[in-house]
């Protein structure tokens, strides 16, 4: 019923018509309406014939209603408990604010970024302006970080344009971009084809250079009612979870932490060195700060340390503690701004030690994964034909990926502030000990509104919503997948896998039909409460069939 | 109170908002927006509820579905072919539109603002309009006729 009473908008998204009352409510609400008015006008016609029922009565029944009725979702919305026995007022903007009285903020999605390889075929000058788009298979679009320029001499502001080979046949340069929409769906892995809105000149192709991370999904109101409990609890270092509280208040970032101290096993330190006695005063703080694993690359020096008669060299480069503090390990060796002519590249192994600190620490083991943990990777390098070879000794460039997890020294640094720490305690803050998860395919029958890469996501969140002391379970994976509408079924078993790569530098496999559980291997810091499970979108290999 | 302008005593009557000029026991007045606000009480507010009611398309409130007639549908859609269609469509729509009337008036309604019965005494039709001449009496013996303009055609 299309009139001026439907159509004025009274309260957003609740308009002023009758549809939403059934004819009881309304008959009652009128009777109201039209006594209201007699007792206080007692010589006006209100009968339903009336014309001041028509005129008065009837729109203001409805008005009354309608006040009525959002009086009663204000007073719903007052309380968390009114919102979740009333499932429509459980908008984001209602539970942010009713959350905002006791300091709690809803953690917003996060832009995936990374780097686009352009190959060009020639040695001039390139421009990438600020409004080109890079679109992926996928659909996810980027933007340039920038507006940039490329040329082989770029000075300290451009970007540098590389050759490939020797030759001079083909060029490439590395432009930053971030992803026009946070989620991890723009979160696309290496090599993958990029395609680009504007013509560059001379384009052969666009390409992933290194996979893209840092991106998150806006946090769900059902993960924001967990976090109350934290929010609510003194914010200190007395207990797990007041610490806790106090980390995830003063870092947004921090997702899941996990207090190992006095009476845990997997705290090795201030253990005794000839009786394994342990001592009070020291605890182990591990922390999640990302959803998804980073890539981080960065060029460092390599030496050349032997060449095999087969023309193979052997070749090793230190991470220093300061390069990216607590990441998990070196996930490859490649091209380097200096050193693109060589050949291919292929770990042999990467051996973890710390630096001095004020903390504690008396092996590798201890500080792996800390502020104060050093990696030292050795590698081989191919020789090709037709490529420039170092010689025995020489250093080269490197361009290192790293993977890991941002803020763990900031958070030691802050854990550690003079005025703040706890008197008495040695705490070590440590990146938790990452198990990187991969399914095998899973068969999916959906309809065909389905998009795969929903249920990917879906997926994702699980697994990396899962807490530290938290088996990852398949049904958990399949509850994720059945909560994406249009999906019939699932096809059992669902295979997971994963791998730990533990703090001493060995890894752990794991594979499970029904939950992957951490072994208890406390003696290297591996246990269920020090792990967390990381899966990236294209570990999530889907087989959907249309139905 | 008495109601200035009328023969009958209308005090503690309850009144109603005059919508149409002229409604009054003597002539024929034409149907209309009132030219100046005022109140009405007996038989005047009887024949501006039954010709606005004869007026609104049945069903329109919610929760009064015998609110309202056909009249207006059944002309525009068609029905009136002849003379004795009209007689027999309004004979049926009012009948209708007095018994809501009746049987939803307060019980110590007076019996000037009962709706005995209502007849259209005449009717003219004139490019798209008819002019319905009703005559309505209540069951204090009183009458009232007054013409009601209906533009069928748009």
């Amino acid at each position: 019923m299309d009139t001026p009473i439907t159509t004025l908008s009274f309260v957003p998204g609740l308009n002023l018509d009758d549809l939403s009352f059934t004819d009881l409510e309304i008959l009652q609400a009128e009777t109201l309406i039209a006594e209201s008015i007699s007792s206080r006008q007692t010589s006006l016609d209100v009968s339903p014939s009336s014309s001041i029922y028509d005129l008065v009565v009837r729109p203001k029944a409805v008005e009354y209603l309608l006040n009525r009725s959002q009086s009663f979702a204000i007073q719903a919305t007052q309380s968390l408990k009114g919102v979740q026995l009333n499932p429509t007022l459980a908008n984001d903007t209602v539970v942010d604010a009713i959350l905002s009285n006791i300091g709690v903020a809803r953690k917003t999605g996060t832009f995936a970024s990374g780097n686009i390889r352009i190959n060009v075929s020639k040695n001039i000058t390139y421009s990438i302006t600020a409004n080109q788009v890079f679109t992926s298979q996928n659909g996810s679009t980027f933007k340039p970080t920038g507006a940039f320029v490329a040329l082989s001499d770029p000075g300290a502001t451009n970007l540098k344009l590389y050759a490939t080979d020797v030759a001079g046949t083909q060029y490439f340069f590395l432009v930053p971009v971030i992803a026009i929409n946070a989620g991890v769906s723009s979160q696309i892995p290496d090599g993958s084809s990029i395609t680009t809105s504007l013509t560059i000149p001379n384009f052969i192709s666009a390409s992933t250079f290194g996979s893209f991370s840092g991106a998150s999904e806006k946090e769900s109101i059902d993960q924001l009612l967990l976090r109350i409990p934290e929010a609510l609890s003194a914010k200190n270092r007395v207990s797990r979870v007041s610490l806790s509280s106090e980390l995830k208040t003063k870092f947004p970032k921090v997702i899941d932490v996990s207090v190992m101290g006095y009476g845990d096993e997997s705290l090795i330190r201030g253990s005794g060195k000839i009786l394994p006695v342990k001592g009070g005063g020291f605890a182990d703080v591990w922390v999640r700060t990302s959803l998804s694993a980073e890539s981080v690359f960065l060029t460092t020096s390599a030496t050349l340390d032997s060449i095999s008669a087969a023309g193979v060299a052997t070749c090793s480069c230190v991470i220093p503690a300061t390069t990216y503090p607590g990441h998990f390990f070196v996930a490859s060796v490649r091209l380097s701004v200096e050193s693109q002519q060589y050949g291919s590249y292929a770990i042999t192994g990467q051996t973890k030690s710390f630096v001095p600190s004020g903390h504690k620490i008396l092996n590798a083991t201890e500080g792996s994964l800390s502020a104060y943990q050093t990696t030292t990777v050795t590698f081989t390098v191919e020789r090709e034909v037709g490529k420039l070879f170092p010689t025995a000794g020489e250093q080269f460039q490197v361009s290192v990926e790293l993977l890991g997890i941002p803020l763990i020294k900031e958070i030691q640094d802050y854990i550690d502030d003079n005025n703040s720490r706890a008197a008495g305690v040695d705490y070590l803050v440590k990146a938790s000990v990452p198990c990187l998860v991969y399914t095998s395919p899973i068969t999916i029958y959906i309809d065909s509104s389905v998009k795969e890469s929903d249920i990917q996501v879906a997926i994702y969140s699980y697994i990396n919503n899962t807490k530290m002391g938290t088996p990852l379970a398949v049904d958990g994976v399949v509850s994720a997948i059945k909560s994406i509408a249009g999906v019939s079924k699932v096809s059992f078993p669902v295979e997971i896998n994963g791998v730990v790569f533990c703090p001493d530098g060995s890894t752990i496999s794991l594979t499970s039909y029904d939950s992957l559980v951490i072994p208890n291997r406390s003696d290297i810091q591996v246990e269920q409460s020090t792990v967390s499970f990381y899966i990236s979108t294209d570990d999530i290999s889907i087989n959907a069939i249309v139905i | 109170m008495a109601i200035t302008g009328t023969s009958v005593d209308y005090s503690n009557r309850l009144v109603d908002l005059s919508l149409y000029p002229n409604i009054s026991t003597s002539g024929i007045p034409v149907i209309g927006n009132a030219d100046t606000s005022r109140a009405i009480a007996g038989i005047s507010k009887v024949a501006q509820n039954f010709s606005r009611i004869l007026l609104t398309p049945l069903g329109k409130y919610r929760g009064y579905p015998l609110l309202g007639s056909n009249l207006m549908a059944r002309i525009r859609g068609g029905f009136v072919n002849y003379d004795a269609d009209l007689l027999h469509l309004f004979s049926g729509e009012s009948m209708n539109v007095i018994i809501f009337m009746n049987s939803t008036a307060p019980a110590d309604a007076p019996a000037d603002e009962l709706v005995y019965e209502t007849t259209l005494s005449s009717y003219s039709a004139a490019r798209g309009k008819f002019n319905l001449e009703i005559q309505l009496s209540t069951f204090a013996n009183t009458d009232i006729k007054f013409l009601l303009p209906v533009i069928w055609n748009n």
